[in-house]
């Protein structure tokens, strides 16, 4: 079935290309002539999902196969959808209009929590029951993946299976089995049996949780005889050879990040303690420069796009940053390359001022904590040195904007702390002015902005409680007190999402409830402070019987059972344990190049730590 | 060498605005590796120039865009290579050399021709007697958002009754333009009739030049 949206409504929406598909290097196949229909959903609205470089990798790898054919969904913006339910028009996916609920697999992309009611939302417009228990043969698998499922718990009674890992591992496996089951006339039911079989799948239903009376987990067990106890995570060992689109889509309209991408690395060397990312996605894997600027040149020539985007978790660590850059300069040199996340130093100075053609952009550092003390407790690599001499440098440069990026609520955060980070500000400040005037430019801007600290399962930080509400914004108005500079702009925000974003980020099943009601209270969106509403989730909260406080702002012990501790990521709990430890005591840990410090992951595979030996 | 080249417009694209199919054509020409003239400056693009931008939900069979080669390249194959790339519901269709001294498209648009299919019946007699009116009054926007009531009989050079529902205009375009939502708007008007623009189906037929009292399609300057 073809849906068809009337003309009126799509020009009634807001950004109508939003619901249209069909734009350039596009997937198009004959639904007719594949044994497998994927709907990849990215739960939020579609400039965002186009901007992300995971989705294009598993879209165009999924279609590589001649017997699949993957579509894309995203959540229809507010006056999409009141215009949906309004027609009856279900959920559809955007390369050939098709209902989600046809498809065979409904694949999610978990990047951030606060995109879990948008789940329920696509579901709910898709015509398909939010609870697996619910759903028949007639209602597609429903999958999910991405950063946010390695703490799978909190969305475990709606998704039928989650993919703990790198998508290009093990997708192919899962639809030839798939296939293999339903062309003998098998059941969704055997599928989720055999895919048991598989590392980094984990089937929630053949899971029982016990609790206890203080409401910690009391055990985790599997209930089939084929679970696995632990799930451990799936990467890809052999990063230069692994499937790398060369012809994405290009969006037809503006999207967040619109531009060609080039990833450099897997991974990251650092160990910042608050980093989920940085544990989760070990080792680090970097890929080979020769290869990187054969894909440039391919992704360049199949898409016409006029800027293209150098990404990892932190661009600087790649060792070969030089080749890279150099070849792209030479053979694009129309093209705009911009790196994120550069640590500012000389050399990076001067590839700025290469990136930005003479064009001085700001520069961004992201301290993360005032004091060096602090910034130790989180073991993130930069001192107080390293950001005024590289804004001396800048500022002699020509540059004259500054941003800085902190988070409050760190672990062992006093006031003192705080007030630290008003005082690198006023460094930065004195740093300019001991510029001579001829040499620097006219007009100093420094932002400063902070967020909210969310500790995240898997990170040294997981045992953590957050700071309460009032806390935070207790120490919001202490910073923004004493900022009295001129040059010095603060940016803050409300801490309620950070809140609630904790208690998802480590919660269990029973947090399952209190979004499924927050969605039925009306939540969506819930990542755009402006449609947030946090009435809609406390009143959820009321609803199911169910304390926050217990999963944000509790410290746990180290005996006790995490939701999350079945998965087997290759960086131990002990290690994160000896590391959390070494963050009370202030004690940093060298990065991975520098010396390995066991943090388990070689024992799944080499990493930085021992790429020496090769 | 200048190079005019007209395009069409159809289906699901015409839910994209101007902007959008600037970037979209500008990055189409770049992947054809077509030799372009860029622009100067921090964030060089092709320079284009565009007859008469189309309104949001309107298809058309022939927009024009004006550009520069810093080479020379072949018409036919320029089209040919635009159209393996461009997606569905853009096609190149035809294009010609310009004289470098030739003016813009922009600068000698004059008129338009549209279809319109309505979402109402009307009759070929309503038709005439909107048209028989001595001045046909609406009210528009100006650039300072404020209301200023016009006369846009003059710019309506014809008003053809197809059938019931259908209708073709030919009217002013470029510098003086009369949007043919204005020509309908009147006529509901005129009859009564609830209009609602979303409802009704615009399709452009061609864009025209004057030359000795004649117009002629801008493909043929």
């Amino acid at each position: 079935m073809r849906i068809d949206i009337p003309q009126k409504i799509l020009l009634e929406v807001e950004k109508p290309a939003r619901y249209i598909g069909n734009e350039m290097n596009m997937v198009k196949k004959n639904p007719e002539d594949v044994d497998i229909r994927f709907a990849y959903c990215f739960p939020d609205v579609y400039e965002v999902g186009m901007s992300h470089i995971g989705s294009t990798i598993l879209y165009h790898f999924l279609n590589e196969r001649e017997d699949t054919y993957c579509e894309r969904v995203y959540s229809p913006w507010h006056d999409m959808e009141e215009k949906m339910r309004e027609n009856n028009i279900p959920m559809y996916a955007l390369e050939t209009y098709t209902p989600i609920k046809e498809f065979d697999f409904l694949g999610f992309t978990l990047q951030y929590e606060m995109s879990y009611t948008n789940i329920l939302n696509i579901l709910d417009l898709g015509g398909i029951p939010k609870y697996s228990k619910d759903r028949t043969e007639e209602d597609p698998l429903v999958i999910a993946g991405g950063p946010c499922a390695y703490n799978p718990e909190p969305l475990a009674p709606f998704v039928d299976f989650f993919y703990i890992g790198e998508g290009e591992v093990l997708y192919y496996e899962i639809l030839d089995l798939y296939k293999a089951i339903r062309s003998k006339g098998g059941s969704k039911e055997d599928f989720l049996e055999k895919v048991l079989q598989f590392e980094g799948v984990y089937v929630p239903k053949f899971y029982d949780v016990q609790y206890k009376e203080n409401g910690e987990i009391e055990s985790f067990t599997p209930n089939h005889p084929d679970a696995k106890e632990k799930i451990k995570k799936v990467h890809v060992k052999d990063v230069d050879n692994s499937y790398y689109p060369t012809n994405p889509i290009m969006p037809l309209i503006q999207v967040v990040h619109d531009r060609a991408v080039i990833e450099l690395f897997r991974g990251c060397i650092r160990g910042c303690r608050f980093c989920q990312a940085g544990m989760i996605y070990r080792p680090v894997r970097q890929k080979d420069p020769k290869k990187l600027a054969k894909l440039a040149d391919d992704i360049l020539g199949n898409t016409g796009y006029e800027e293209v985007s150098l990404i990892s978790l932190s661009s600087s660590d790649y060792t070969d940053l030089n080749e890279i850059t150099d070849h792209l300069f030479d053979k694009h040199c129309d093209v705009n390359l911009s790196l994120p996340s550069l640590r500012v130093d000389e050399f990076s100075l001067d590839l700025m001022d290469r990136l930005s053609k003479g064009k001085k952009s700001s520069l961004t550092f992201a301290p993360e904590a005032g004091t060096q003390r602090l910034r130790d407790v989180i073991n993130k690599n930069i001192s107080e040195d390293d950001i005024l001499s590289g804004v001396a440098l800048a500022f002699k440069g020509g540059w004259d904007k500054v941003k800085l990026y902190f988070m409050m609520g760190l672990p062992t955060e006093t006031m003192e702390d705080i007030s630290g980070i008003k005082d690198l500000a006023y460094s930065i400040v004195d740093q300019y002015f001991g510029v001579p005037k001829e040499e620097r430019a006219r007009n100093l801007k420094v932002t400063v902005s902070t967020s909210f600290f969310v500790p995240k399962p898997f990170t040294p930080f997981q045992w953590f409680p957050q700071n309460t509400y009032d806390e935070f914004m207790a120490k919001q108005a202490l910073l923004n007190s004493e900022i009295r500079n001129r040059k010095i702009q603060y940016n803050c925000h409300d801490a309620k999402l950070s809140a609630l974003e904790g208690i998802v980020a480590r919660g269990d099943r029973r947090v399952a409830d209190v979004i499924y009601h927050a969605w039925k209270n009306g939540s969506k969106f819930d990542g755009w402070s402006d449609h947030f509403v946090y009435d809609k989730w406390v009143k959820a909260f009321e609803e199911c019987n169910i304390d926050g406080d217990f999963y944000h702002t509790r410290e746990r012990s180290y005996d006790e059972i995490l939701p999350w501790d079945f998965i087997n990521i290759g960086v131990t709990k002990a290690f994160l344990w000896k590391e959390f430890e070494k963050a009370i005591n202030e004690e940093v840990t060298p990065n991975c190049r520098e010396k390995c410090s066991n943090c388990g992951v070689s024992k799944i595979d080499k990493g930085a730590c021992y790429e020496k030996e090769n | 060498m200048r190079k005019r080249i007209k395009f069409n417009k159809h289906g699901q694209l015409k839910y994209i605005g101007h902007l959008d199919l600037q970037r979209l054509l500008h990055r189409a020409l770049r992947k054809a590796e077509i030799p372009v003239e860029y622009s100067k400056g921090f964030n060089p693009h092709p320079i284009t120039s565009f007859a008469q931008p189309l309104s949001l939900g309107f298809i058309s069979e022939a927009e024009y865009m004006d550009m520069t080669l810093t080479d020379n390249y072949d018409n036919q194959h320029l089209i040919d290579k635009m159209n393996t790339i461009l997606p569905e519901g853009l096609r190149f269709i035809d294009a010609i050399d310009l004289a470098d001294k030739a003016p813009k498209a922009m600068a000698i648009v004059e008129a338009a021709r549209y279809t319109i299919t309505l979402d109402q019946d009307i009759d070929k007699e309503e038709i005439q007697a909107f048209m028989n009116q001595e001045e046909i009054l609406v009210e528009k926007m100006t650039k300072k958002k404020r209301l200023k009531t016009i006369d846009i009989k003059p710019g309506i050079y014809e008003l053809i009754y197809k059938d019931s529902t259908t209708l073709e205009v030919f009217c002013s375009a470029g510098s003086s333009n009369v949007k043919p939502q204005l020509i309908v708007k009147a006529l509901y008007d005129f009859i009564d009739l609830i209009f609602d623009e979303h409802l009704l189906k615009f399709k452009r037929h061609d864009l025209y030049l004057k030359r000795e009292d004649q117009f002629i399609p801008l493909i043929d300057a």
